[in-house]
């Protein structure tokens, strides 16, 4: 499997499979990064792919290719909160968190039932679940895309199980 | 904790994370819009709003290039027809001997009073209708697009993508495709050019230029305007830029060569050896019928029951006239783009695009959006033939259903 440094370079030079890769590698990160911002599954997903579109438009902004991941992600955010700031709060606020789209898709149904509570992790244990459940991405690979050392990252993904089983339980009682 | 409850939580994360991986991905969508002509310096014009409509973009390039075709030798004609200067009866001769010819073309976009050149490409047309674009993108545009599309109205086309090595294959062009396309009948029209532009030298020629509008010369292409500068000796175009109003885009054609000799299978729509095939399986009657009904609702819902004022549905023709509606002017904003209105209107462009694909590809889909509105229940807004012989009907209330030929002439006698 390519880094992702390796597939940033090859996309700087207009290479589309590794467009490809990197796009399969973020988008369901990005996806959810972007919906537990804004709570609505259609802005999220536009958010998302506006983020990529930006991203590969102004590479050559980007100095450090290793640091991809993150900064893709920060730019996300960075859409993601403006939109927020346009939205109304009953769309974005957690408590109404919904799937705008009428969808009986079963992954939406468990998106939808687990979105809600993976938006209430701190920000950096959000990123790595997503990462790691989400975008299916091996715990080695997180550390090194977010440039954490590697017992950090596990330490960080078991808190973050821990604290979703907890809310978890607090829902069930 | 419950250790079983830990593996619970965490079971469920993999599941959604694979049913999520098992999704269509973005990536088509992203590298679509890359493709498109771009900038990234300017933010906020045409081609950053468009978020993934593949149809929508084939047809908008399906469109460009066979305006091209008209306006190149057609439209010459007619408007040579108000020019002193030069003899109509010298330049539809001549343009009627014309059986080939090869042009360069240059895309630009403007914002903020600056104008980049986005694409470049070459278009080949040979008599009676066959097609060959190739298109690249600037050399400084992150995306290089490289594609090759080849069409006629009477056979399958091809599109194929160099960089990706990838091709799709295209029904041929049976239907109801723009006016602008049949050159025998742009011929015969005569008109008024909305402007002069007297006499200019190009290349060491001497031309005489005219101003005219494109729906003028399609009625259902939008608005815009065409800009024809003519060798008055030669009697043929020396320069052509067609400018589409709703977007800050224009498209230059110079270096006309005319009567060349091509290669026998320049034309033909046969891959490159190696090439993946990747042309989507054909759309359901069912879906469809959702996909043009909810579009067409959306138009509706923004022009009080009206619906799009045209003959030939074009999806981004329809979608500027859609976002004019909704309030949207010129180039929209970062802002606007992200709105839910502006999102629905990019949404149900995938219906009108679809719509424009079966006007295209069937000699029996009509519309009447010009007579038909909302509250007509019972009248036949759009048709097409299936595959059964029978036909798939939407009425003005946006019902369907499918219905004999025989039951068709009953519905449309004497209303349509």
């Amino acid at each position: 499997m390519r880094s992702t440094a390796e597939l940033v370079e090859q996309a700087r030079a207009g290479d589309a499979d590794a467009i490809t890769q990197l796009v399969q590698r973020y988008e369901h990160t990005l996806l959810f990064t972007a919906w537990a911002i804004v709570g609505d599954f259609h802005h999220a997903q536009y958010i998302a792919q506006e983020s990529f579109v930006g991203a590969f438009r102004n590479l050559h902004q980007l100095r450090n290719s290793r640091a991809f991941g993150p900064w893709l992600i920060a730019s996300v955010k960075r859409s993601a909160n403006r939109k927020r700031k346009q939205l109304p709060r009953e769309v974005h606020g957690l408590a109404m968190a919904n799937v705008a789209e009428s969808d009986d898709a079963s992954w939406r149904k468990q998106f939808e039932s687990l979105a809600p509570m993976l938006a209430r992790l701190p920000e950096q244990e959000r990123t790595v679940v997503s990462l790691r459940y989400l975008s299916g991405m091996p715990v080695k690979q997180i550390a090194e895309e977010t440039d954490r050392p590697l017992g950090t990252v596990t330490k960080q993904l078991s808190r973050a199980i821990q604290r979703l089983q907890t809310m978890c339980s607090k829902v069930e009682e | 904790m419950n250790t079983n409850d830990k593996q619970n939580i965490e079971q469920q994360l993999i599941e959604l994370g694979e049913a999520m991986r098992e999704q269509p991905s973005l990536a088509d969508a992203v590298l679509e819009q890359l493709a498109e002509p771009n900038d990234a310096n300017l933010s906020g014009s045409w081609f950053q709003s468009i978020p993934y409509f593949g149809e929508m973009t084939m047809l908008q390039r399906v469109t460009f290039s066979s305006v091209t075709v008209a306006l190149i030798l057609v439209a010459a004609v007619w408007l040579i027809s108000s020019s002193a200067s030069v003899s109509l009866a010298q330049v539809s001769s001549k343009l009627k001997e014309v059986s080939s010819y090869a042009v360069d073309i240059e895309m630009k976009a403007s914002h903020g009073g600056e104008t980049k050149t986005m694409a470049t490409a070459k278009m080949y047309w040979q008599a009676p209708g066959s097609v060959r674009y190739e298109s690249k993108s600037a050399k400084d545009s992150p995306m290089k697009e490289n594609s090759v599309m080849i069409f006629s109205t009477s056979k399958p086309g091809i599109r194929w993508n160099n960089i990706r090595k990838t091709y799709s294959t295209q029904p041929a062009k049976r239907g109801a495709t723009s006016p602008l396309m049949l050159l025998h009948k742009l011929a015969d029209y005569r008109g008024e050019a909305s402007k002069e532009l007297g006499e200019k030298t190009i290349d060491g020629r001497r031309c005489v230029g005219f101003e005219i509008a494109l729906n003028e010369l399609d009625a259902s292409a939008g608005e815009g305007a065409v800009t024809l500068w003519v060798d008055s000796g030669e009697s043929l175009p020396v320069e052509v830029t067609m400018k589409m109003a709703s977007e800050s885009l224009t498209m230059t054609f110079t270096n006309f060569r005319w009567n060349e000799t091509f290669a026998d299978d320049f034309f033909s729509p046969k891959p490159p050896a190696d090439y993946k095939d990747t042309t989507p399986a054909p759309t359901h009657t069912k879906e469809s019928v959702a996909l043009i009904t909810a579009s067409l609702q959306t138009f509706a819902d923004l022009s009080s029951g009206k619906y799009p004022q045209v003959k030939v549905i074009y999806g981004d023709v329809t979608r500027d006239a859609a976002r004019k509606l909704a309030g949207f002017k010129g180039a929209p904003t970062p802002e606007e783009m992200r709105s839910k209105e502006y999102g629905k209107i990019m949404e149900a462009t995938r219906g009108w695009a679809r719509m424009n694909e079966i006007m295209a590809t069937n000699s029996n889909a009509a519309y009447y959006g010009l007579k038909v509105a909302a509250k007509d229940k019972d009248r036949v807004l759009f048709r097409w033939k299936l595959d059964s012989g029978d036909y798939q009907v939407i009425y003005g209330d946006l019902h369907s259903e499918s219905v004999t030929g025989a039951r068709l002439a009953e519905l449309e006698q004497g209303s349509q």
